[in-house]
């Protein structure tokens, strides 16, 4: 099998763990989200982006899915916070001690996300070549604003179809 | 290199993509390679005949109609005294014009009305869209890590459900559409997925799809 | 060829909702939308209709043109979007993975071996039915395919102009080209070459 056939099918396998990936203590729902396929999506593009060899594949992927399970947790426990503290703002009889909690609970939140994509990058690092770190920065900035334009696209059809 | 590889390579030079090493690699292949050369000559034929692209135009007097149309249009659109005073009177006054042509000559007014829907939404896009692309300044997005982006992204989501389910529709199609691509055995590559995840009994996060489209997209 | 200074002026005017301005940079501008919108659509009344489209949306998003780019590159997204959303909502191209899966049935070493022969255009028939099926070739490349490589080929945008105005990364408006061309060829082939 041709090197990049190979490649491709290691992705396939590591990513077909999705269910164990998402499923211990994600959120439910049925068939694929947005986190989920955009973690896919920026694999694949990654990989290619990277032109990754057989070997930082097999390196990087399992610490890859382990870091994105743990901050698909983080981020959804990060939303639920906020979803709560939104709907405790309004509301006068709420202590300023229930406040504090929050908010520090959510800081945390936020602070244990850095941590975990700081320390999944930094091992990342440790695997590629000077040139596939360059190429991991742009990638990265193309990814996120791609993301973010894309979102937007939606958005207006989700407007038009309204 | 393989044969589609330098097929790539070709491409990108065709678009004066290729740097300086791709170039010395495609040039050491073609050297001794006949197909190559042969989708070189290909490639290069389709190349000029593109440019020779039809160019479409149409006759003064239809540039004019075209023209007033528009202003019309505008006018309606922006009903100070100051937009309309600079139209001369025939203009404001031929509105139901029924000339043969197309349709924005004489669009009747519910296929105005929705035009007009039209238009608001996809100015409510531009104003969004258009006031991201800014060069001088990065736009958030880009000056924030991955998770950031995400977290931005999921809370906006968060409010509008619909739009999350068609963001996820698309972000499967670009997956289906980049694994086909850099698939170069040239066997379609089966993915499945409509994997089943476990529950929880947590909340949903909104962000969720139910049906898998396969339908190309951008 | 307006001076820039006059078109920034007259968009300044525009600004403040004056029409006669804004015609102007309509009538300096018109011809090369129009191009543009019937390069992606390969139909006249289609490309008439988003031209004024085109120039409808910009009246009304004009305040929020910072001159970061030109006016005319402000004017071909407005286009491009519109024509995307326009063939996207009428899905008058064919399926793409029908293409694929055609492709993949003749299977690689087919194409190839096809690939031989010197192709000639010494022939002016022949150069005739190359540009005819050149166009049903295009027309019916997949939606994404005939929009990048129109940007890139017909309009000479960079892979990374095209990579801004169609959403994606530069690598996939590569990959894209490359598809497309291969596709174009495979279609064009009998008229490629020379018995």
């Amino acid at each position: 099998m041709r090197k990049s056939g190979l490649i491709y099918l290691v992705i396939i396998l590591l990513l077909a763990s999705f269910s164990e990936v998402y499923g211990q203590g994600h959120p439910a729902r049925r068939g694929r989200n947005v986190r989920e396929n955009m973690f896919v999506l920026r694999t694949l593009r990654m990989t290619q982006a990277l032109d990754l060899t057989e070997a930082q594949t097999a390196a990087i992927f399992p610490e890859l899915n382990r870091a994105e399970k743990e901050k698909a947790q983080l981020q959804a426990d990060l939303a639920r916070e906020i979803r709560e503290l939104r709907q405790l703002i309004n509301n006068e009889k709420v202590e300023d001690r229930e406040f504090e909690d929050r908010v520090a609970k959510i800081l945390d939140l936020r602070e244990k996300i850095k941590r975990r994509e700081s320390e999944f990058e930094k091992f990342l690092f440790t695997q590629l070549t000077s040139a596939q770190k360059a190429r991991y920065i742009i990638f990265d900035i193309d990814f996120n604003r791609g993301m973010m334009e894309r979102m937007g696209r939606a958005r207006l059809a989700g407007k038009e179809n309204k | 290199m393989k044969c589609e590889q330098a097929q790539k390579l070709i491409s990108d030079r065709l678009d004066g993509k290729l740097g300086w090493w791709g170039r010395k690699r495609l040039d050491r292949h073609l050297t001794a390679c006949e197909v190559c050369r042969d989708y070189v000559l290909a490639q290069e034929i389709i190349q000029r005949e593109a440019l020779k692209t039809e160019e479409v135009d149409y006759p003064p007097e239809w540039w004019r109609q075209f023209e007033q149309a528009l202003q019309e249009k505008l006018i309606q659109s922006a009903p100070d005294e100051e937009a309309i005073s600079v139209l001369p009177a025939d203009i404001k006054e031929n509105k139901n014009n029924n000339k043969k042509g197309r349709s924005w000559t004489f669009r009747p007014h519910a296929l105005q009305a929705a035009s007009l829907l039209v238009v608001v939404a996809a100015t409510l896009f531009l104003i969004i869209y258009i006031g991201r692309s800014k060069n001088e300044e990065l736009p958030l997005p880009l000056i924030l890590s991955y998770e950031d982006s995400y977290f931005n992204l999921s809370q906006l989501l968060a409010e509008d459900e619909e739009a999350a389910s068609d963001l996820a529709r698309s972000l499967e199609e670009a997956i289906l559409q980049e694994t086909i691509f850099f698939e170069s055995e040239g066997e379609f590559l089966d993915i499945d997925y409509n994997y089943e995840t476990e529950n929880s009994s947590a909340q949903p996060e909104g962000l969720q799809v139910e049906n898998i489209n396969f339908e190309e997209g951008l | 060829m307006m001076k820039a200074d006059e078109e920034r002026q007259l968009i300044e005017l525009a600004c403040r909702g004056e029409v006669e301005a804004f015609m102007q940079l309509v009538r300096e501008h018109e011809h090369r939308i129009l191009q543009l919108t019937y390069n992606l659509t390969r139909n006249r009344e289609d490309a008439a209709d988003l031209t004024q489209e085109t120039f409808l949306q910009a009246f009304r998003a004009i305040k929020d043109f910072k001159g970061n780019s030109s006016f005319l590159t402000w004017l071909h997204r407005i286009a491009v979007n519109l024509s995307l959303n326009f063939l996207k909502k009428h899905r008058r191209e064919r399926n793409y993975l029908e293409d694929i899966d055609s492709l993949e049935e003749k299977g690689r070493g087919e194409e190839l071996a096809e690939a031989g022969g010197i192709p000639s255009v010494e022939d002016s028939w022949l150069s005739q039915e190359l540009r005819t099926n050149l166009e049903k070739a295009l027309e019916e490349l997949p939606l994404a395919f005939r929009t990048t490589f129109s940007l890139v080929v017909q309009e000479g945008m960079s892979h990374k102009q095209a990579a801004e105005l169609l959403g994606c990364s530069e690598n996939t408006v590569s990959w894209r080209m490359h598809e497309a061309r291969k596709m174009l060829k495979k279609k064009l082939q009998p008229f490629l070459s020379i018995e």
